[in-house]
């Protein structure tokens, strides 16, 4: 089986999760895309892709007890796993390798 | 939505949907539970749209990734369920495309149905969905004084639905003494006179206070609104802009604030600039000022002219200050006479706005859902017939190995293509012709300028869409899923289920068409009815004219009975005028008023109410009213001599039964006209308003009851437009800071709300009725047009076999007035189970008018015919040799 890289969505969900921490619920993962990548995500895109990250065995997830606030209902607090991080670092890798050298045929500047 | 203790409930089934939708276990609740959190976020944003809306389209989205992707289920089902879909909707437009002219006729039928829905949920979405522009309108009440008895002479319905206003001395009470009130103001339509460049102009104006600003919550775009402080007598004369005015009139002046504006003659220092779309007590108020002194130290308690508006205390419910302001308001009529037999009576502000256009609202909506029903219903019927004319092509599919749920999506999604391209075409129709209809609608619509194609709207429109493909496919959908593999290809399916299916679509049709023609049938007689009543005076060759005097020139009694009698009695010296008047309240002209009265009985004085009018000694000439008994009011008249009334027949009636009213006395029980006077004659009855019964009224003459405002009457035969231009002038030589406005009587009486929505109801259902019964038309043809194809074969034979023309005609014809019957039959149970939940005031005589039903009957089995005509004839022309040949 030949090696799976992430989706550009993929990548965005995990780094968000990584980001919020102890805070990384569905609501906050999809407001940490909005707020810091512009991007406006469905809520069935959001939770298909965290379910399709579970598959892989990139994040995983444990149960809250709800608030009031939410009519009592449980909430998922999602965590990247080791592999989750690897697989990151992975594309973080692959991806600077592919920029490298291409900056200036963009015109952007080099930091 | 929202509850007290701040908890946020979503609509109860979205969340429903959400939770059948969402994989089973913690993980789907707690897809529930963020969809809880983010509607609380919605609701703590304060966000213009609708929360329950908002949720809705939260969860939708939601709910089709559940369903079609499977929340959670494998990675592949997502390309597959999306190939699907996307090779069902370029099949059924390949499809579709083929027969253009056929998928054209479908897409306007259904563009026409989804269209008026569309129009209709529009107008139903600004004026009744859409939150009013103050905060928390369910605190907002308008508190109204009602008679608790009926004084004699009146019709009970009408005492029970007039309310009447509040004497300051009262309100002040209400405003000191209730606790249920976070504020409370009051406030009376005034008209202010302002001088443009081109003339003098009448603006809308409010004098209120300061409480009733405090009571909406909403505060000025510019400056402030009005202070406590002016709403002492002897408090600074100030004014607060509407913005219409400030935008049309002021050219939007930044600088206005601190500047006086002279209105009615008196400068006013203008202190604020209320937002656009501020609505109170209507949409398009030019100037609201606090009461005027002589209004704010009205000494009694009697003849009341305010209204009151209040927001409730936080914590306090509809029903607490209810009871509070019963209790206060029945020991307040224990302290002071004056408010005997009244009880004051709490509304949601929201509520009073709506409530005189949701009956014609919803007319609208349900009238065009009907038409929305019968046109689906015709498209199912012509998509069933396609399909059956595919037969053969559907069979192949099956035996190439296409399976049942495969063709039947695939039927499905040319349906739905269908809807969702009419359902285009209706957005973009319903956008072109809602303003201008809109404008022409009779009642004051609350929130007209915000009716548009929104977000809501458009919604609206694609569900509708998606709901009548699916309607209209799933018949053809269902029939191809329940036929055994390879029957399809054997043979065309039974005849039976197929007709059948068919003629319950076309009775369906002639049902909701009998229905709505009998609708619209009943709403034009009951308009008809209106219009015929005799109002009492005549109404050809009138022209009315209101005049206000300034400010300045009220107050003197016999300056302004000069002016009126001088002005009517040089109108009526012009050549081609016949009689010219004036009077205080004219009927079909607004407002009317009855002053707390008494009258001489035999059984001693009778404290009541009656209406008056203060007229001018030409009026009942110029108004054609009929003289029963005594004299009329004349000249002679005046301010010295006897005071005098002239009372009407119903006021003779009720007071002086089987006796002479003549020499009869009765006063008013105002503040500086108590004065007897003495009955010299009695006139015929008058209708103030349309289906209204006459009520007891007298008149005075404008000598001995002086009123600064008048309608002018002129009774002209000259329709040059030479009187109207002198009834202006006649004006404006004596003041030119008077604004004039000259309509005809008939053109009053259009305006009336009566007439105008009478008039509306009729026209809307008698387009749509038509629409209706074009569409049934259609569809009775449609099925016996097919009949007649199938039987081809059949009436072949029975020509060869020397069978008659009209046997076969007959049996074509009895074919569509059996449909035509079943549905009649069907509209009759319908229109009498449902009749008596229709609006009375749309259809007041009634809905089980037998005479209507009959014709609408009639009607239709006329259109039975007339649609299997044609298929009939074909029948019999049919050639034997090429209808055997052909099979």
């Amino acid at each position: 089986m030949g090696k799976s890289y992430l989706g550009e969505l993929e990548q965005m969900v995990l780094l968000a999760v990584l980001r919020l921490g102890e805070e990384a619920f569905a609501v906050a993962v999809m407001g940490e895309l909005d707020r810091e990548a512009g991007r406006k995500v469905s809520r069935g895109s959001l939770y298909k892709t965290l379910d399709r990250l579970r598959e892989k065995g990139l994040v995983r997830w444990r149960t809250e007890d709800g608030t009031p606030e939410r009519g009592g209902k449980p909430r998922r607090l999602f965590t990247v796993t080791p592999a989750g991080i690897e697989a990151l670092r992975e594309s973080r890798e692959v991806l600077l390798n592919l920029w490298d050298g291409v900056l200036g045929t963009l015109g952007g500047e080099e930091r | 939505m929202r509850r007290r203790t701040g908890e946020a409930v979503p609509p109860r089934m979205a969340e429903r949907l959400l939770e059948w939708a969402a994989p089973r276990g913690r993980t789907g609740q707690s897809v529930v539970g963020d969809a809880r959190e983010e509607f609380s976020a919605h609701l703590r944003s304060g966000s213009a749209v609708p929360p329950s809306l908002w949720y809705w389209l939260h969860v939708l989205p939601i709910v089709v990734h559940g369903i079609f992707l499977g929340l959670g289920a494998s990675p592949g089902a997502l390309p597959r369920v999306l190939g699907g879909a996307v090779r069902d909707g370029r099949l059924a437009l390949r499809t579709l495309s083929r027969s253009p002219g056929a998928s054209s006729a479908v897409i306007a039928t259904l563009a026409l149905g989804i269209a008026g829905s569309t129009v209709a949920f529009s107008i139903v979405n600004a004026a009744l969905l859409v939150p009013p522009s103050y905060a928390e309108p369910d605190e907002l009440v308008g508190i109204y004084r009602f008679r608790t008895d009926v004084p004699r002479g009146f019709p009970d319905a009408f005492v029970a639905s007039q309310s009447y206003s509040v004497p300051p001395i009262t309100f002040r009470d209400w405003q000191d003494e209730a606790r249920s009130f976070e504020a409370m103001g009051a406030f009376e339509g005034v008209t202010y006179s302002y001088s443009t460049p081109d003339g003098p102009v009448r603006l809308a104006g409010v004098n209120a206070t300061s409480g009733a600003f405090r009571a909406f919550g909403v505060d000025a775009e510019l400056g402030r609104t009005l202070l406590p402080e002016e709403d002492e007598i002897g408090g600074p004369r100030v004014a607060v802009l509407g913005a219409g005015f400030w935008e049309r009139v002021l050219s939007s002046d930044p600088g206005i604030l601190g500047k006086a504006l002279p209105l009615n003659g008196v400068p006013h220092v203008v202190v604020g600039v209320m937002p656009s779309g501020f609505s109170f007590p209507y949409a398009g108020v030019d100037v609201w000022a606090p009461l005027p002194d002589d209004r704010r130290g009205w000494p009694t308690r009697s003849g009341g002219f305010l209204q009151t508006v209040g927001r409730l205390a936080d914590g306090v419910t509809m029903e607490e200050a209810q009871e509070e302001m019963t209790t206060l308001h029945a020991r307040l009529a224990a302290e002071h006479g004056g408010e005997r037999d009244s009880t004051a009576r709490l509304y949601s502000w929201r509520e009073l706005q709506v409530a005189g256009s949701r009956p014609g609202i919803l007319l609208l909506l349900s009238a065009a859902g009907l038409v929305l029903l019968i046109s689906c219903a015709n498209i199912a019927n012509l998509l069933l017939v396609r399909a059956l004319e595919r037969d053969r092509e559907l069979a192949i599919r099956t035996a190439l190995g296409a399976g049942r749920r495969r063709i039947a999506a695939q039927l499905i999604s040319e349906a739905l293509v269908l809807a969702l391209l009419g359902g285009g075409v209706a957005v973009i129709a319903a956008a072109a012709i809602l303003v201008p209809l809109v404008s022409t609608l009779p009642f004051a619509l609350p929130n007209a300028a915000g009716v548009g194609i929104d977000p809501t709207v458009l919604t609206f429109a694609l569900l509708v869409s998606c709901a009548a493909g699916l309607a209209t496919g799933l018949a053809p959908a269902w029939r191809t899923w329940r036929s055994r593999t390879g029957s399809l290809l054997r043979d065309a399916g039974s005849e039976g289920t197929r007709s059948r299916a068919q003629s319950v679509f076309a009775v369906g049709e002639v049902a909701l068409a009998f229905v709505l023609l009998s609708g619209a049938l009943l709403s034009l007689k009951s308009f008809l009815d209106v219009t015929s009543a005799d109002p009492g005076f005549e109404t050809e060759d009138r022209l009315a004219m209101r005049v206000e005097l300034p400010r300045g020139d009220r107050d003197d009694g016999a300056a302004v009975a000069l002016f009126y009698n001088e002005l009517t009695d040089r109108l009526a010296a012009r050549p081609g005028v016949s009689a010219a008047g004036s009077a205080s309240q004219m009927p079909y002209s607004g407002g009317v008023s009855f002053p707390p009265a008494s009258v001489e009985t035999r059984d001693g004085e009778e404290a009541t109410n009656l209406h008056n009018s203060s007229v001018t000694a030409g009026y009942f000439d110029a108004a054609g009213i009929g003289l029963v008994r005594g004299r009329p009011l004349t000249p002679e008249d005046r301010a010295g001599t006897l005071p005098v009334a002239v009372v009407n027949e119903t006021l003779a009636r009720a007071f002086w039964p089987d006796e002479d009213p003549l020499g009869r006395r009765l006063r008013l029980d105002l503040p500086g006209d108590s004065v007897w006077r003495t009955v010299v004659g009695v006139v015929e009855d008058v209708r103030y308003g349309f289906g209204w019964t006459p009520f007891p009224e007298f008149y005075t003459t404008i000598a001995q009851r002086p009123l600064w405002y008048q309608t002018v009457l002129v009774h002209s035969t000259d329709d040059s437009g030479a009187t109207a231009q002198a009834m202006r002038e006649a004006v404006w030589s004596s003041s030119t800071s008077i604004p004039v406005e000259v309509t005809t009587w008939d053109g009053l009486i259009r305006r009336s709300s009566g007439f105008t929505s009478a008039r509306f109801a009729s026209r809307a259902m008698a387009v749509l009725a038509t629409l209706a019964a074009l569409l049934a038309v259609v569809g009775v043809y449609g099925v016996v047009a097919f009949t007649v194809r199938r039987r081809r074969h059949e009436f072949g034979v029975r020509v060869a076999l020397g069978g008659s023309q009209p046997g076969i005609l007959l049996s074509v014809l009895t074919r569509g007035l059996r449909l035509a019957s079943a549905g009649i039959l069907i509209g009759l149970v319908v229109v009498l189970a449902t009749g008596r939940f229709l609006d009375p005031t749309l259809f007041r005589s009634g809905t089980r008018d037998p005479a209507t039903l009959t014709v609408v009957a009639l009607l239709l089995m006329v259109t039975g015919l007339a649609a299997s005509a044609l298929p009939a004839f074909r029948a019999t022309r049919i050639d034997p040799v090429r209808a055997l040949n052909s099979e």
